[in-house]
């Protein structure tokens, strides 16, 4: 039952990041209608949105292993965060050379 | 539709989205596995809910598959030059009937609504989830497709807990990819907002009937998927 009452807060954090990114979108199909710019503005928010919904449900994992005192899943946890920064990090390198 | 399907059985739904948007709507193909990355994220989200709720998610699983089955995708695409597509297809597509036999064989504890309370094999989970991306890049299936059966036949883990834990991973590996398609300008902004809204609804639905269903009929719906699946392959194979 411990269990599932700390998960619990993953579900609220994950219903948290829902709303908000269907809030988003929603506006920004709404405000497209009548300005474009503000639509593709919002919409870029959105899947920003969206993108960091993985590391933060990761950084979620990772504290949940702390507080179990699982040291080698935290530490998987933390490089899988490790890996989407390094690749978001790469290509925006990339894209600037 | 796509998130109806995939949130019910744990899956992305980019097996029902890609054909959809590629056959029906005229979208690029490459564009259209960005646009069903971006879907998959959100449908991660919204269907790993209703499993956590009801406790079908191992975490221990989720890191473990996530970084090795990247791996493997680097690896499988990085030698896809060197192997023929087509007999790799073919030969795929015997092995998802085998699988579906597998999976519809009855197991004593397939009922059951727990994972294993052991921990998991960390050395399988690594190798599982490199033939996962292995396959998955080489193939182009998506990683739920393998994960689940392997979660459920060589893990020992109920169909629940695969799914679960395949539903709130998958979300995970898509970001990567979704993320280098979006620097390459492949992954059209604009029309994320519509996929990613119909996939959420879909899946919070999907998520909502999967829990609640028999081990049973999500093993034959699971099998009707790779069925379809495996008949594509060995077409796309023999022609």
């Amino acid at each position: 039952m411990e269990n599932i009452a700390r998960k619990s807060n993953l579900v609220r954090l994950q219903k948290i990041l829902i709303s908000i990114i269907i809030v988003l979108f929603a506006a920004c199909i709404v405000t497209g209608i009548f300005n474009v710019q503000t639509g593709e503005t919002v919409s870029f928010l959105s899947v920003v949105l969206l993108f960091l919904a993985a590391p933060i449900r990761m950084i979620w994992v990772g504290e949940y292993f702390r507080s179990t005192g699982q040291k080698k899943y935290q530490m998987l946890a933390y490089i899988v965060i490790a890996i989407i920064i390094t690749t978001a990090l790469f290509r925006l390198l990339l894209q600037n050379v | 539709m796509a998130g109806f399907v995939g949130g019910f059985l744990g899956l992305g739904g980019g097996i029902i989205l890609v054909p959809f948007l590629t056959l029906l709507m005229g979208v690029p193909m490459h564009q259209a596995v960005a646009l069903s990355l971006a879907a998959i994220m959100a449908n991660s989200i919204s269907s790993s809910n209703e499993y956590l709720k009801k406790d079908f998610v191992d975490f221990r699983l989720v890191a473990p598959l996530a970084i090795f089955s990247s791996i493997g995708a680097v690896c499988g695409s990085s030698v896809s030059q060197f192997i023929p597509a087509a007999y790799l297809k073919i030969i795929f597509s015997v092995f998802l009937l085998y699988t579906i036999y597998s999976l519809l064989k009855k197991r004593e504890d397939a009922d059951a609504d727990t994972g294993s309370s052991e921990k998991p094999n960390f050395p399988l989970v690594c190798m599982i989830a490199i033939l996962a991306g292995i396959v998955s890049a080489l193939t182009g299936v998506g990683g739920g497709i393998i994960i689940i059966p392997a979660i459920y036949l060589i893990l020992n883990y109920s169909i629940h807990i695969a799914r679960g834990t395949s539903a709130f991973t998958i979300g995970i590996i898509a970001t990567v990819g979704s993320i280098v398609y979006l620097f390459q300008g492949v992954l059209k902004v604009e029309n994320v907002g519509p996929v990613v809204l119909g996939m959420m609804f879909g899946a919070w639905l999907g998520g909502k009937t999967g829990v609640k269903a028999k081990s049973i009929v999500v093993r034959l719906v699971f099998s009707v998927v790779l069925f379809y699946l495996a008949a594509r392959m060995f077409y796309e194979g023999i022609s």
